[in-house]
């Protein structure tokens, strides 16, 4: 089984907000929900007691983390919210019942209530995408190139962003793109025995 | 978190069905009750057990595929589904050994009794999830424990009195409720507290908010105790849930002739229903996810 994830490199996401329209717009997602929003984390003090301009801010895109051990999976009553071969948590819309515990469950509030078809919907990361080998649409769509698609199982190297100006996808370790980074300044969001997927690259700055 | 009203209903019923269940199998095991009494006794907890399933059906928004529920065993609903079931399982048998003349007896008694305990631990069990700090710990248990205790007993002790039961056993179930109330205030006070100081270590360092977000539930004034819940916590939950059916069931466990009146235990129950209703519409208010990342 893969663990397919998406790593930000969050130095390079300026919250231009293309991921949010792209998501929408591949997805027909409706208006209110959002299977993805970017959050800005700061203007924070580098250190305590600073004042401007000694401060720093980055953003965070948080969608579904398709969990290793998804809560949402656990609490579902009719096996709609399920894991699939691939790592990642999909909703089969024709056994979900709406009873939103999993929307109660997610410790990330990622679960809208699809109000006029009435079950539960999140970020699929593209299923219908990834599935054929194409990238999901907030990563080819990503303006600062900051997202990344890969199997975290096949180490970095995996990981791949929009076309190039040679038609070839952008790696990860293509440090003519992305600077360089180790494994100390690549993040999770806060786990609770969960299991997040999704990483993120944060240089110079502190993750809050 | 938004009050979901038909979960709020569905636990309030399902802890009275329980509630009942639990006295009922306990004055079944003492061999007390008459035939009458245990078959009113059986029909209350089953309308009970109906009306909640009935408004649980309104939070579903694809009711007719209600079947799907037994689908996953590792969830909530889906033992509470089978509860359910179970229950209603359980009333049809105690009910056809009635008309049929026979009593419920020790082993009926008995088995209602641990259905009655499963149930008060599954209900409280489908809300148990770390996405909620406010749910994910024993006063969630302890709450719902107190509740089907308060609820069954004011409920055992009202179809006692309109059944007209010997006064000695509508005393005894007014004592009950009095011990129930009594157990119930001391929970919600020792939950409000435990709420109130959930610090942000607990919660893997992000605060977490009322439905105010200018208003941290961790601040040490603790919002359940002043802030904006507070009426509904103290008048609702505390006063009229447990205060005033422990005073009424006071009142009646000192005289036979009160405990045996169905004034007094229908005050109490209605109290209870309402206190019931309170501090589930609370428990939503207090329910904010972990990682409080948008509002």
């Amino acid at each position: 089984m893969s663990r397919y994830a998406v790593i930000t490199d969050l130095n390079r996401c300026v919250s231009c907000l293309n991921c949010v329209v792209a998501c929408k717009e591949a997805n027909g997602v409706p208006i209110g929900n959002f299977w993805i929003k970017i959050l800005r984390v700061g203007p924070n003090p580098k250190y305590p007691g600073a004042t401007y301009p000694d401060v720093e801010m980055y953003y965070l895109p948080v969608s579904c983390q398709h969990c290793e051990r998804p809560a949402c999976v656990d609490v579902c009553p009719t096996g709609a919210s399920h894991k699939t071969e691939n790592g990642s948590v999909q909703i089969d819309h024709d056994k979900c019942i709406g009873c939103q515990f999993c929307v109660m469950a997610c410790p990330y509030g990622v679960r809208y209530l699809n109000v006029e078809q009435g079950v539960v919907e999140k970020c699929t990361r593209c299923y219908q995408k990834t599935n054929e080998g194409e990238l999901p649409s907030c990563v080819t769509a990503c303006g600062g190139s900051a997202r990344f698609f890969g199997d975290l199982d096949a180490g970095y190297g995996d990981f791949r962003s929009r076309l190039d100006e040679n038609g070839n996808n952008i790696s990860l370790l293509d440090t003519s793109y992305v600077k360089p980074f180790t494994d100390d300044q690549v993040y999770a969001l806060p786990d609770s025995g969960n299991g997040p997927s999704d990483r993120f690259i944060l240089r110079n700055r502190v993750w809050r | 978190m938004e009050t979901q009203w038909p979960l709020v209903l569905f636990t309030l019923f399902l802890c009275l069905s329980c509630g009942l269940m639990l006295f009922q199998g306990i004055i079944a095991t003492l061999g007390k009750g008459s035939s009458k009494f245990h078959q009113a006794a059986i029909i209350t907890s089953a309308v009970s057990l109906a009306v909640g399933g009935i408004a649980v059906f309104f939070h579903l928004k694809h009711w007719e595929r209600i079947f799907n529920g037994f689908g996953h065993i590792t969830s909530g609903i889906t033992h509470e589904l089978i509860l359910v079931v179970v229950m209603f399982v359980a009333f049809i048998a105690g009910f056809i050994m009635l008309r049929k003349g026979r009593d419920l007896g020790r082993v009926m008694g008995i088995v209602f009794i641990v259905i009655a305990v499963i149930g008060g631990f599954v209900t409280a069990h489908s809300y148990d999830m770390y996405a909620r700090p406010a749910w994910n710990n024993i006063f969630l248990y302890l709450y719902y424990y107190s509740s089907l205790l308060l609820l069954g007993a004011a409920a055992i002790w009202t179809v006692a009195s309109i059944c007209k039961e010997p006064a000695e056993l509508c005393k005894t179930t007014a004592w009950w409720t009095l011990v129930c109330a009594l157990l119930s205030l001391v929970v919600v006070i020792a939950a409000m507290v435990f709420i109130s100081n959930i610090t942000p270590s607990t919660i893997d360092g992000i605060t977490f908010y009322t439905y105010d977000p200018t208003h941290q539930a961790v601040d040490p004034s603790g919002s359940l105790a002043v802030g904006m819940s507070s009426p509904l916590f103290w008048l609702g939950a505390v006063v009229i849930g447990c205060v005033v059916p422990a005073i009424v069931a006071f009142l009646a466990a000192k005289k036979s002739e009160q405990a045996a009146k169905p004034a007094l235990p229908v005050v109490a129950l209605l109290c209870g229903i309402a206190g019931g209703v309170c501090y589930r519409v609370v428990l939503y208010m207090v329910a904010i996810a972990s990682y409080v990342y948008f509002f």
